[in-house]
């Protein structure tokens, strides 16, 4: 099939989808690498973002950390694996300067434990800032900010 | 499903506990007025939560919500969210600051200390109508808890008669409350988890140590605590709170590794990219890289590294229950500390590389519990002598001492053995 042309909108846009499905296949070893070397990326709870408290559930400064929170999570942790599936909406590129490119978009997480039963996990948004180095988006930074601060049990994979 | 009078429990040294009193509805409503509104200090919240006059923060006590506030004088109040007049919820956010506390419903409104102080149209309107000459509004009042607070910590209690609060803490863990709280706390933040297990066995989970260095990878393989390290425990005089603390790097990796044999929990080939997370600095200089404490029946203070945070335990059914989190630093952190404590609680909370495998626990024993469980679990590592500090972290005695207090609260009696009694 013949490549596309894309707007950069549209390779923004993609990003962001590239990052649900990379989650959701289980292909978490690719889900820092959709991130520049110093990068942030935060999941705070709405009760503390709206009263600005400081206090982040995850907090990865740098790439390393990123990498580091999958490491421990296949090598390390006790869980029960869900299949996560991320439903994506309201992406719109907000705003932009030097080369930094805010993104707002929707999101909710639905999970489906061992013997196939779905439940909605969660409901957010995402504040991104994302740069674009040697003609490829990348997050910059990633704030998840979480409706669903009564958190269903525990957050495993990435939001 | 067998009504808690029909409860026997199986050895009166608390090593056996029948597994039925996880997920039986009955027992439950029973742990809400015997335990939760029997002669305890359930833990409510920190002052530095409700600093000034007229702040108020909403917790639970059981599966009751229960205002926290403080009034004008300084003194803090608590009583259930609950309107006198028509059972309506009276504050309906978390926290927040407020003059007065008014119903929405007929706009009845109680003072901070939750006295009623006025009612609309009381003498009616036009000469007509009106309540009642004999209406007394110092009858109607919202139902109050007796507070008092230990060190910047607030508790509460249901009972007129309890104990002073300070016997009740006894000394192990007013220490503990003056080492960690003596100093002004700033709250980072608040976390909230819905664990689908049953409240006893996160209690359970606390006083255990055994567990801390099995389960936790992470934390045995980075050396925050292990089975093999030197610490210590010290509990209450009844054996019903429990304080443990382990001294970091107080073991040897090699030697570690051949103590938990066959248990293959320390991993060495798990590194980390950025080892800023686990980097512990011994800001209290006393070597403990863990330190807390378990006050009976839903509180739950944490050093882990670094990271400090109050754990409340709001039990919602036998089958779940909420774990709340406030997590803080001190005043005057400086800015590398203070982002080290956020680093840190990486490790903690819902999402947290240490914490999480608790829930996944509460998890799996409910799963399997069944509609009528008749099995025991049993409670034995470091003996099952009498209930005294244990020596060792890798003890069960603590949890037995829970089970105890338990039973009593509960009137559940050995079966083949006289009840304990305080």
């Amino acid at each position: 099939m013949a490549a596309v042309e894309l707007t950069l909108t549209e390779r923004i846009t993609n990003l962001l989808y590239d990052y649900v499905e990379a989650i959701d296949d289980g292909r978490l070893e690719a889900w820092p690498e959709l991130f520049v070397d110093d990068c942030v990326y935060k999941i705070v709870s709405r009760e503390n973002s709206d009263r600005g408290r400081d206090l982040p559930l995850v907090y990865c400064d740098g790439i390393g950390m990123l990498r580091d929170r999958i490491n421990v999570f296949r090598n390390a942790l006790i869980y029960s694996y869900r299949f996560d599936r991320h439903l994506l909406s309201n992406v719109r590129v907000v705003d932009q300067a030097n080369g930094v490119y805010r993104v707002r978009a929707h999101f909710s997480v639905f999970k489906t434990d061992p013997e196939g039963q779905t439940e909605v996990f969660c409901a957010g948004r995402y504040d991104d800032r994302v740069v674009i180095p040697n003609g490829t988006p990348r997050f910059k930074e990633k704030i998840v900010i979480l409706d669903t601060f009564n958190v269903p049990n525990m957050i495993q994979t990435p939001l | 499903m067998q009504h808690p009078d029909e409860i026997k429990w199986p050895k009166a040294d608390f090593s056996r506990v029948p597994l039925s009193v996880f997920n039986n509805a009955d027992v439950f409503a029973r742990e809400m007025e015997r335990v939760f509104q029997g002669p305890v200090w359930n833990y409510l919240c920190l002052e530095a939560e409700i600093p000034n006059a007229g702040d108020y923060v909403v917790v639970y006590v059981g599966d009751k919500p229960v205002v926290v506030d403080r009034a004008d004088d300084g003194s803090v109040h608590a009583f259930e969210n609950r309107c006198a007049h028509k059972g309506t919820k009276l504050v309906r956010h978390n926290q927040g600051n407020v003059k007065n506390h008014t119903c929405i419903y007929h706009h009845w409104c109680y003072d901070l200390s939750g006295k009623l102080i006025g009612v609309p149209f009381q003498r009616g309107y036009d000469g007509k109508s009106g309540m009642p000459a004999t209406f007394d509004k110092a009858d109607h009042g919202l139902t109050t808890l007796e507070v008092a607070t230990y060190g910047g910590v607030v508790f509460g209690s249901y009972r007129r008669d309890v104990e002073p609060l300070e016997s009740y803490l006894d000394k192990p863990m007013r220490d503990y409350i003056d080492l960690t709280l003596g100093r002004p706390v700033e709250v980072l933040g608040y976390w909230r988890q819905r664990i689908p297990g049953n409240w006893k066995f996160y209690f359970e989970n606390l006083m255990d140590s055994y567990h801390a260095g099995l389960l936790h990878q992470f934390q045995a393989t980075f050396g925050i605590s292990r089975s093999t390290q030197r610490g210590g425990s010290h509990m209450d005089k009844l054996k019903r709170h429990r304080i443990i603390y382990v001294h970091y790097g107080s073991d040897d990796t090699q030697a570690a590794k051949a103590g938990y044999g066959d248990a293959k929990v320390i991993d060495d080939t798990l590194k980390l990219n950025d080892t800023r997370m686990i980097e512990f600095i011994d800001e209290f200089r006393d070597g403990r890289s863990i330190l807390m404490m378990t006050l009976f029946p839903n509180g739950f203070f944490q050093r882990l590294s670094n990271t400090l945070a109050a754990r409340q335990i709001r039990p919602k059914s036998a089958d779940e229950f909420e774990l709340h989190w406030t997590v803080f630093g001190y005043q005057g952190d400086d800015p590398d500390l203070r982002q080290r404590r956020l680093l840190q609680n990486n490790m903690i909370g819902p999402a947290g590389l240490v914490s999480i495998e608790d829930g996944e626990v509460g998890a799996l024993i409910q799963d399997v519990l069944g509609a009528n469980p008749t099995a025991n679990t049993v409670i034995e590592m470091g003996g099952t002598g009498p209930i005294v500090d244990p020596d060792s972290p890798l003890t069960e005695i603590p949890v037995r001492g829970f089970w105890r207090y338990y039973c009593h609260l509960m009137g559940f009696e050995p079966e083949g053995g006289a009840a304990w009694r305080p």
